[in-house]
């Protein structure tokens, strides 16, 4: 049979009325959990593992990979009307999204956002289905060098991300990626910065992080500031306008390949392809200057990207039997629960769980359009409960977050302290975005140079040998340098520095 | 959110605690595990706590605790009252390191524990290599790595697991020089060594089988026999008997508790793994199923367990306090 017969027949089996009640019970659970800020997929399949030796062992991993790829969806909500992200991977929607809804068009934003996660969802499924055997092998000629690469190139994107001045976005970044090495050397074993702190061995995690320099600091100026200001704003309308697609479409195209194409990565955290989407956008758009203050492009591309990502993200797990982060190792010990061993013959032992999978995702991304449309209406509705009464909410379910991540209470404190620091950021105009991508990417560049140091014996060379390692140092060059050799741009820039001053 | 999903929980799958005449158990049990959901040693508990809950006529709560490397967790139990009620599920060299590291520290493997029964050697470790390499056995190895010190690449785990503690011990025993390239865990290691960026890997033998059926990887070397890869040799059938930290899994209780109830533990613990259902669900999933719950024998273990990581510093066992 072919892959079309194939995922056919996987819809089919998707379709039966225990695997499309455990479905739906997935994607309500996973947009549950992702509008939550703080609440993530991830805490809530450890909370249904126990259920795995009970359930049957299709409908069962449907329900799962119903909450990662719902939470994709859910995510963007509270980003778009708070400011506060529901999920990491949708920090970068802040910025846009929230700018929306004060100028009231958070129905459009909110529109595209579901409409730009159901088509990046639903074309990387068919992309997986397709192309996942391949794609599984081009992912494992990433080693330490190409990733040290991949990473550097990454850190570019911070040029694109900045609203305000250059040199406080680096600052941040530089904080991010120190605070990130908070914990034990991941070569050596030994602690840095610790204190003799317990929990701190084992660093200072993203969620907390985000939460607090988000959700809390959000909370806190709130209190200082008078509070509902904000959405007093009518609100327009409800869906995208025709102009809102013909913006949206080709940046959902971008977001979609990049999302996939960086998904497929093994390690890659989704928070990184949507820092890449939005960077993309802004660099080739002709009006950078519309990003931060309301650009459809820059939910649209973000928002499309998290999903498509996520979808990809599978390829490494499905096709090869590798886990590669918190998520899918939860999902490897389901499956091995189940007496499913995941690996490269994976999809040809088991066809039925594989395609039976795909084919709930297909389900599953309808229904989660279905959810989310009529939800909009509801949610723009959240705008009008007040302040006193939306916040202690938004902080309960932070606390929630911060502990069920990790079960320890000292992410709550965590989380408490960096409430704090995003809010003395807020008021001294620092943005926590760069922040974040320091926080993510320093790690990962980190061990990345280290161990390619190791496997080089201290030779730099490693890094230009390789020709994909090669490839991404001289893209990274090329864009730190391309300002100096567009003299045009960096006259025009010089101009509005100075006219700033 | 938390916990309507657990009365959820409880409410589809009627576990209630019977309440009968006798005294213990006569509430919940918690066993804390400080692995991750879903890993390895987290579900080999999982699939006994199920049926000795049974067994115990008791529900029997099973909770990840994985801060501060398990030492979070070990405090916990340690520190909580000495019933039976709480229990610690963890790999015995998890809470080994932490003693042989630091003596003082509030949970201690010998004064602070008593061990209920050890799953020993529960899961392998393998040294895997490429199928397309032409080193297929530990002497194979010997010789390639005193022709070229140092060039030949492995990948292993986090400092202080026996992923990379074993590695330490096979360049002891055999004088040899063989790069040790730290990864977050075994599938990181196999990606890296299917992607030829290293030489060789350390990982679990459930996560490498896959990979060996598929005729990419094969094994060199286990640590101890596995049982969903019966024809790869140990380290000490090949001559290195040294590299021999077996991973083995424990209930830990907090040192103190009545003899009456350490028993009825004891006694439901062996009967729900003898029991042919549990032990075909284990073996299917690749544990070994060898439980030893006699007193002096697990005790034994324990101080076998803390001399076997005594060979290491601190730093070797990533527990260095700064």
């Amino acid at each position: 049979m072919d892959t079309f017969h194939l995922l056919a027949q996987g819809i089919l089996t998707a379709a039966s009325p225990l695997n499309l009640l455990y479905g739906f019970l997935g994607v309500l659970l996973g947009t549950l959990v992702g509008v939550l800020p703080g609440l993530g997929p991830a805490g809530a399949i450890a909370l249904l593992l126990p259920l795995a030796l009970h359930a049957p062992p299709l409908a069962y991993l449907i329900m799962l990979f119903g909450i990662t790829y719902g939470a994709q969806y859910g995510g963007s909500t509270t980003s778009i009307l708070v400011n506060i992200p529901g999920e990491a991977s949708s920090v970068i929607t802040c910025i846009d999204g929230h700018a929306m809804a004060r100028q009231g068009r958070a129905g459009p934003a909110l529109g595209i956002a579901a409409f730009g996660s159901f088509i990046g969802g639903t074309l990387a499924i068919f992309g997986v289905a397709y192309l996942a055997p391949a794609l599984a092998e081009f992912g494992l000629h990433f080693g330490p060098p190409e990733y040290a690469g991949l990473m550097l190139f990454g850190l570019t994107a911070l040029v694109y991300l900045a609203h305000g001045p250059m040199d406080k976005a680096l600052l941040m970044a530089l904080f991010g990626s120190l605070l990130a090495s908070v914990g034990l050397d991941p070569v050596t074993g030994q602690p840095r910065f610790t204190f003799d702190i317990l929990v701190l061995r084992d660093g200072i995690g993203l969620t907390p992080v985000v939460i607090g320099l988000f959700g809390v600091s959000e909370v806190l100026v709130n209190l200082r500031a008078r509070a509902g200001e904000v959405f007093q704003k009518t609100i327009e309308r409800l869906l995208p306008t025709l102009q809102d697609w013909k913006d949206s479409a080709l940046p959902i195209t971008r977001g979609t390949i990049l999302g996939f194409l960086l998904g497929a990565i093994p390690g890659l955290n989704v928070v990184i392809a949507t820092f890449a989407a939005y960077a993309v956008e802004k660099k080739i758009s002709r009006h950078p200057e519309r990003f931060g203050r309301g650009a459809i492009e820059g939910v649209a591309a973000p928002e499309t990207a998290n999903n498509a990502a996520s979808c990809s993200g599978w390829i490494p797990l499905l096709s090869l039997g590798l886990p590669t982060g918190s998520v899918t190792s939860l999902i490897f010990g389901a499956l091995l629960i189940h007496g499913l061993a995941p690996g490269p013959l994976f999809i040809k032992n088991s066809p039925e769980i594989f395609w039976g999978v795909l084919g709930s995702m297909i389900i599953g991304n309808v229904l989660l359009i279905i959810l989310n449309l009529p939800l909009i209406g509801l949610w723009i509705k959240v705008l009008r409960v007040p302040y006193f009464f939306l916040f202690p909410l938004i902080l309960l379910f932070g606390i929630i977050g911060a502990y069920t991540t990790s079960g320890n209470v000292g992410d709550v404190v965590i989380m408490i302290i960096f409430g704090v620091v995003g809010y003395l950021m807020k008021r001294f105009a620092y943005e926590p975005t760069p922040m974040v991508l320091g926080l993510v990417i320093g790690p990962l560049l980190e061990t990345a140079i280290r161990r390619s140091m190791i496997m080089s014996k201290g030779h730099i060379g490693i890094f230009f040998q390789r020709p994909i390692a090669a490839f991404f140092m001289g893209a990274a060059l090329l864009m730190l340098l391309s300002p100096l050799l567009t003299r045009r741009r960096l006259g025009h820039e010089i101009i509005e520095k100075l006219g700033e001053q | 959110m938390k916990l309507k999903l657990i009365i959820v929980a409880l409410a589809v799958f009627g576990w209630s605690p019977a309440l009968r005449g006798q005294n213990f158990p006569n509430r919940p049990i918690e066993i804390v595990v400080s692995s991750s959901p879903g890993g390895g040693v987290d579900l080999v508990f999982r699939l006994i706590a199920e049926d000795l809950a049974k067994n115990l006529k008791t529900q029997i709560n099973v909770v990840n605790q994985t801060a501060g490397a398990g030492a979070i967790a070990a405090e916990k139990v340690a520190a909580a009252r000495k019933d039976g009620y709480t229990l610690l599920g963890s790999l015995l060299g998890q809470v080994a390191t932490m003693t042989v590291a630091n003596p003082k520290a509030p949970a201690n493997l010998v004064r602070d524990f008593q061990p209920l029964a050890i799953l020993y050697g529960y899961a392998a470790v393998i040294m895997l290599g490429r199928a397309d390499s032409e080193i297929k056995t530990i002497s194979d190895l010997v010789a390639q790595a005193q022709k070229k010190p140092g060039d030949l690449i492995v990948a292993v785990g986090p400092p202080g697991t026996s992923l990379t503690l074993e590695v330490e011990l096979l360049k002891r025993a055999a004088k040899i020089d063989l790069t040790s390239l730290p990864f977050a865990g075994s599938a990181q290691a196999i990606t890296n060594l299917l992607g030829g960026h290293v030489n060789f890997a350390m990982a679990s033998d459930v996560a490498a089988q896959p990979h060996i059926k598929a005729g990419k990887l094969i094994g060199i070397a286990v640590d101890v026999e596995s049982a969903v890869l019966p024809d790869v040799p140990t380290f000490a059938k090949q001559g290195y008997p040294q590299v021999n930290l077996l991973a083995s899994v424990a209930f830990l209780a907090p040192k103190g508790l009545p003899d009456a109830n350490a028993k009825i533990l004891v006694d439901a613990i062996r009967k729900t793994v003898q029991e042919p259902k549990l032990q075909e669900n284990l073996k299917s999933r690749g544990y070994n199923v060898d439980l030893r719950t006699a007193a002096a024998d697990v005790d034994k273990l324990l101080k076998e367990e803390i001399d076997k990581y005594s060979r290491f510093t601190p730093e070797d066992l990533g527990w260095k306090t700064q």
